[in-house]
């Protein structure tokens, strides 16, 4: 007989990535499944409210005060405004805000965390002292002081605020980086290819990089979570997004007297706004289990 | 100790003067008389006014040269005055700091505390009903603003008192206007004030330190001497005690100190929500009217705190850990 196998049962192996192997453990995590589904449901809803309900969050029905009800679901504020459609204007705003400043915030993060990493020396001493100066700055004042001095300069506007909370929140990324940087510098694989003569900017970003992406993205997803709560934050005190853009923080503050006689203006908005950190919260949860299994249920 | 102590405190030093540069410049661009100056310069001869308002202030001067001065007042304890009400920032920072000095410190001290023992024993009994539910809770509380927590709470309080039909819980102010009462009178109506409050700061703090403290513990009682005391003989209660928890405080002790920055914004946040005439209304109004010298003396404050509780938590970790001190 002529077995092009010798003998030898033929096996089709197919190697799994690890990339393969964390999606796998993600998507078993039912939790952060339904949170991340439950997410993306949420942001697709941002953009189907008003051809259902029929309602445009800048729109003054003549409604004024009214309950939730089928015509108005979070029903209306003092002069008008449909609360759902605001809230889910709220909402949308927060996202992109979040996903802004987790992008910048991040970038900055991993690139300067791998360079001091790499470099070592004084690069890491002067890139080290502005990471330390901003893990104890008290964020919020400090924003509220530059959201005054901006304001000429369209700083209530959205992108602005997003660009300004991204250029502070990158340090606690960088500070990890840089430390799985030192040991991942040490390896056989790294000094191969400085040998082969690979420049610095290649090592950093083919070689250092791919290796803490899995610190990066549970990194990422934890800046997601403390923008939307910082811009939230600014919006209720005042000094974030303002009118007539929408921010879910804002629409907690103008709520907040009418809690106890129009409780859909305040409790609403802030179901909308918890639910939605929750899932990010539990997307990164997730996402921290599936990348380092061993750690499962610690935090 | 007192080696590791004293470099601690010398590095302390150029990081104040850094503060009092950012203190300084962060705000020192604001125009403090912007309102009169456009009201001046629309009345005849209003230009010279201006100018001479703007020479009292020290205006006219370049910019390196207001740090110099501001710099040289601030040594001699003066740190200029309200451009709105006159009033020194001294005596304003002075009637702010023990409000909010009362709720920071209550909301630190009861979090870290409870924050330790609920994580230790979440640890102790990993996946028991405890574990679960504080697990649950540290979820919720660590997704929710404060500023939302801290209305929910302020409602829910005159809920009750409406149901209960009196005022059990106080939902304005750090203390009763016009209280006229004995020394303990007055700390009895302020701790009635700080309840919610301190509520709001409390349990979102220890959404976070349970949390940590439970990570911590667990990686320790894992380790290798956690193990050896135990194959010895030592006693349960003692290991986790005497062996464990020592260690597994020192990132509770480092994570404390970091956050404090994180604090103070929800410091501001919760003042505002319950009214309280402390440093968070104090900064947010002289935000509003471009008081420059409050904003430049509040920011001086806090920056100082921030380092001083820094500098604090390195001498509890040296304390803890005797690696750093001699390191």
């Amino acid at each position: 007989m002529d077995d092009p196998n010798n003998g030898v049962l033929a096996v089709d192996v197919v190697a799994r990535s690890q990339w393969r192997t964390v999606a796998g453990r993600f998507f078993s995590h039912r939790f952060a499944v339904a949170a991340l589904l439950a997410a993306l449901a949420g942001y697709a809803f941002t953009f189907l409210a008003e051809p259902l309900t029929g309602w445009n969050y800048k729109e003054l029905s003549s409604d004024l005060s009214q309950g939730p009800s089928s015509r108005h679901w979070f029903g209306t504020d003092t002069i008008g405004h449909d609360m759902f459609a605001q809230s889910m204007r709220g909402l949308q705003v927060s996202i992109h805000v979040s996903m802004v400043v987790a992008t910048i915030a991040t970038v900055l993060g991993t690139v300067l965390g791998a360079v001091q990493g790499w470099f070592r020396g004084r690069v890491d001493a002067g890139v080290g002292l502005l990471v330390d100066f901003l893990l104890i700055l008290p964020l919020l004042p400090v924003l509220m002081v530059l959201a005054t001095r901006t304001r000429a300069i369209g700083g209530s506007s959205l992108m602005f605020v997003a660009v300004v909370i991204g250029l502070f929140l990158w340090a606690p990324l960088a500070r990890v980086v840089r430390g799985e940087v030192f040991s991942i510098r040490e390896k056989e694989f790294i000094e191969a290819a400085a040998a082969l003569g690979a420049s610095n900017t290649r090592i950093i970003f083919r070689h250092l990089i791919p290796n803490v992406m899995s610190s990066v993205i549970v990194y990422a997803t934890l800046t997601v979570a403390t923008a939307i709560l910082v811009e939230t934050a600014l919006a209720f005190l005042g000094f974030g997004i303002q009118p007539p853009e929408v921010s879910l923080g804002a629409l907690v503050d103008e709520g907040r007297d009418a809690a106890r006689t129009r409780w859909w203006l305040f409790y609403l908005p802030g179901a909308v706004l918890i639910s939605l950190v929750l899932c990010v919260n539990f997307v990164g949860d997730g996402l921290r289990d599936a990348f380092d299994p061993r750690q499962r249920r610690r935090r | 100790m007192l080696a590791y102590a004293t470099r601690k405190l010398l590095i302390s030093i150029p990081v104040l003067f850094f503060a009092t540069l950012v203190a300084f410049l962060l705000v020192a661009t604001v125009d403090p008389i912007a309102e009169q100056r456009v009201f001046l310069l629309s009345q005849p001869g209003g230009a010279e006014q201006v100018a001479r308002l703007e020479a009292s202030l020290g205006l006219d001067k370049p910019l390196v040269e207001r740090y110099g001065t501001w710099l040289g007042d601030l040594a001699r304890g003066d740190m200029g005055s309200s451009t709105e009400n006159g009033r020194a920032v001294t005596t304003l920072l002075g009637e702010a700091i023990p409000v909010t000095l009362r709720l920071v410190v209550a909301a630190t001290v009861i979090s870290v505390v409870f924050g330790v023992a609920v994580g230790v024993v979440s640890a102790v009994r990993k996946y028991s009903v405890f574990d679960n539910v504080s697990t649950f809770f540290a979820f919720l509380f660590f997704a929710m603003p404060v500023f939302w927590l801290g209305a929910v709470l302020k409602d829910l309080g005159i809920r009750f008192n409406d149901w209960w039909g009196r005022r059990i819980f106080f939902t304005i102010g750090e203390q009763s206007p016009r209280l006229d009462a004995d020394f303990w009178g007055t700390w009895a109506d302020r701790a009635g004030h700080i309840i919610l409050p301190a509520l709001t700061l409390i349990l979102i703090q220890l959404a976070a330190t349970s949390r940590f403290q439970r990570s911590a513990m667990l990686d320790v009682l894992e380790s290798d001497y956690v193990r050896t005391a135990r194959a010895k003989g030592v006693p349960r209660h003692r290991v986790v005690t005497r062996h464990a928890l020592r260690n597994a405080l020192l990132p509770v002790v480092s994570y404390t100190g970091l956050t404090f920055g994180t604090l103070i914004g929800g410091t501001v946040v919760t003042e505002v929500v319950f009214n309280w005439q402390g440093m968070g209304r104090l900064f947010l109004d002289s935000l509003l009217d471009g008081d420059v010298a409050v904003s430049q003396g509040w920011l001086l404050a806090v920056g100082v705190s921030v380092i001083a509780v820094n500098l604090l938590t390195d001498l509890v970790y040296g304390l803890l850990d005797p690696r750093v001190r001699h390191g």
